[in-house]
Order: C-alpha cells, then sequence, then structure tokens
C-alpha cells in the first residue's frame, strides 16, 4: 500500500472513532473491535472507506479479525483495492 | 436577539396523528415563508435532534417559521415503523406544509430536509413551481445504498462486540423481500418500508431542481460525499439555481458526542436571509 492511500485511510479510521483521536496519528497496533469503535463508528468506517477508494465490502470481508487494529483495517483496504 | 416562540401539537396528516413543533419569528419579525424540515432515518433523527433544532429556533430568529415534525412510525408520531413506508412519508409532508399555511399565515412553504429527509423534501417539491426553496442538508446519493448501509449495522453490531456476523445483508435483504421484519439497532423494519426506498431511489437525486437550492455537506475532506458534490457541480453547471457549501467540520447525525454544529444553521439562515425570505415589519 503507498503512503498516501495509507494515511488516507488512517484519517478515515479517525474520523469514524472521532472526539479525542480525530486528529492523532494513530498506530497501527492500536485495537480497535471492543476498544475504541462501537457499531456506530463501525457502521461510518465500512461506508467512508467505500466512498473514500470506490470498493464495496463483500459480507465476508467484515469479519471481526480484519477490524481488529489499524493495521488489519489497512490490510483489508489493501486487499479489496488489489 | 429576541428568543422566538413554539408551539408542540398533533395534527393530522395521511391519516395519522404526527407530532409537529413549530418554530415562530419572533414579536416584530413577519415572514411570508415558511419551512417544513424533513428528519432523517432512525438512529440519526436522534443523534442530529438536537443540532436541528437549534438550526430551526436560528432560522425562526431570522424571521423564518419552521415546522418540523416525526414522520409516522417515527419518534411520537402514530404509526410502527415496520408498517410505515416512505410514499407515506411524502403525503405526510403535504400534510405539514398545509399546517404550516394555516398555523402562520405564510404565503409560500419551502422545505429543508437531513440525508433521507433531504431527499424526500426534493422528491416532494420536484415538478412544482410554488416551492420558494429547498434547503439540503447532506442528501444522500441513493436510498437503496444507504438501505443496504443500514442493514449493514447489524453486522456492525456483531463486530463491534469482537464476533463474527451470524447474518449478511444478503440475508437480511431475503427476509425483507420475503415479508418478514429485520430489527436493526432496535429499529424493525418491513417489506412495505424496504419496497417504498427501492421504488423511490432513482428519484433521490434529481436531474434539474424546481426552486432555489442551498446544499450543505458536512464532514472532513477525505470522508466528502463525492457523488453528491458531482450532482451538485453537474447542475450548477447547467446553471441550476443552487448554492452549496461544504463544512469541513465533524458529521452531527451519526455520532453520540455532537450535539452542537452552529455553523450549519449559521451559514443555513444567512442564505435565507440573503435572498429574501424574511422580512422585518413593524410588531
Amino acid at each position: 500500500m503507498d503512503a498516501k492511500t495509507a494515511e488516507t485511510a488512517k484519517k478515515i479510521i479517525a474520523e469514524s472513532i472521532g472526539g479525542e483521536l480525530r486528529n492523532k496519528p494513530l498506530p497501527g497496533n492500536l485495537k480497535l473491535i471492543g476498544n475504541v469503535l462501537d457499531s456506530m463508528a463501525v457502521t461510518n468506517l465500512l461506508a467512508s472507506l467505500e466512498t473514500a477508494f470506490g470498493f464495496a465490502f463483500d459480507d465476508e470481508d467484515l469479519t471481526a479479525e480484519a477490524f481488529e487494529t489499524v493495521d488489519s483495517v489497512l490490510q483489508l483496504v489493501q486487499k479489496k483495492l488489489s | 436577539m429576541e428568543p422566538g416562540r413554539e408551539e408542540v401539537f398533533f395534527f393530522e396528516g395521511n391519516g395519522k396523528r404526527l407530532l409537529g413543533f413549530l418554530h415562530l419569528p419572533p414579536k416584530g419579525k413577519s415572514s411570508a415563508q415558511g419551512v417544513v424540515y424533513c428528519h432523517p432515518f432512525a438512529e440519526e433523527k436522534n443523534l442530529s435532534h438536537a443540532v436541528t433544532a437549534r438550526a430551526a429556533r436560528r432560522l425562526a430568529e431570522a424571521g423564518i417559521a419552521v415546522l418540523r415534525f416525526d414522520f409516522s412510525g417515527c419518534g411520537d408520531s402514530e404509526g410502527e415503523l415496520d408498517q410505515s413506508d416512505a410514499s407515506a412519508w411524502l403525503a405526510e409532508i403535504a400534510a405539514a406544509e398545509q399546517v404550516l399555511r394555516a398555523k402562520t399565515g405564510v404565503k409560500q412553504v419551502g422545505f429543508w430536509g437531513l440525508r433521507s429527509g433531504a431527499n424526500l423534501a426534493l422528491m416532494h417539491a420536484q415538478g412544482r413551481r410554488d416551492v420558494p426553496f429547498l434547503i439540503l442538508w447532506q442528501p444522500l446519493p441513493g436510498l437503496a445504498d444507504f438501505l443496504r448501509i443500514f442493514l449493514r449495522q447489524s453486522i456492525s453490531t456483531a463486530l463491534a462486540k469482537g464476533q463474527g456476523a451470524k447474518l449478511t445483508v444478503k440475508d437480511l435483504t431475503k427476509r425483507l423481500e420475503e415479508g418478514g421484519v429485520v430489527e436493526v439497532i432496535g429499529y424493525p423494519i418491513g417489506k412495505r418500508l424496504y419496497e417504498s426506498f427501492m421504488a423511490l431511489d432513482a428519484r433521490a437525486l434529481p436531474g434539474e431542481l424546481p426552486c432555489p437550492t442551498y446544499m450543505l455537506t458536512v464532514g472532513p475532506p477525505e470522508m466528502a460525499p463525492l457523488k453528491v458534490k458531482n450532482w451538485a457541480a453537474s447542475l450548477q453547471a447547467a446553471g441550476a439555481p443552487l448554492e452549496a457549501l461544504h463544512d469541513e467540520s465533524e458529521p452531527f447525525w451519526d455520532r453520540y458526542w455532537r450535539w452542537d454544529a452552529p455553523a450549519p444553521a449559521e451559514a443555513t439562515a444567512a442564505w435565507a436571509v440573503a435572498r429574501g425570505t424574511s422580512t422585518a415589519v413593524a410588531g
């Protein structure tokens, strides 16, 4: 994944989490599920990634493992883009 | 500025008892025009309530009478959500328009909506020549896609709990098509509602506008609603009377901590006043 794509994806993750984390750089190992992402934020994250990158998630993409950390979401984005 | 007057009441709309909130301009300010507000769908209605109520008050202060109301099956209006449909909501907008005229004496009524409410306001005004203005806050690019994303919230809930999704959107859609009821974050969705969203999808963003229109979108650049912004740009290129503003602040209809967003209300009121929807009179 190129740096620009990763940066955009990280910004979208931060915006979906919202609040104090909105304008902070996110570490790749930041735990999302069970930590900072509630169901509404997950919904926003999915829709925003689809809008920004022009792909659509399939039902089988939506696993708990794929949304466990920032890095795992980036890997999912990379998979959808490739 | 002197606070406006407010009235809460029920009215009859399309056979249902609907809850209305009327925001009147302060004494000394009178408007020949009013506006009916159309709320967004499900949890977005609750999450945006404080912001839109404040915006309604701001418009009233600027001299524009505002009627907010709950669609049937929503909020405190009569009916169940799983028995509702969006075509009925269009008829209820027409009823609200008549109520606003009768209660305030305004001669012209514009329409304002947020998210799916913006699309419904636009559909209601489409083809008419007597609508003075439209205010569209973050209209949806499509109703069908919106419902797909809404249904996905049941999967998001499982994900947020660290569980794999037990159901897919395809499963939920099939259940709806077969007449079943699907509950998504506490909101029961039925076949009628599902089919009405599908039927109205093609009318969500029409190729022309019936009147001067103000479109406001909100969010950081990387989350900008590109389809909607492209739709607006193409209308503007064709000479449509559309003014569009993008506010880069955090959205206020999809998160629990955003209870105030003064910029959209101020910008909207400024636009409405600049185009002459309100008039100061001796009070």
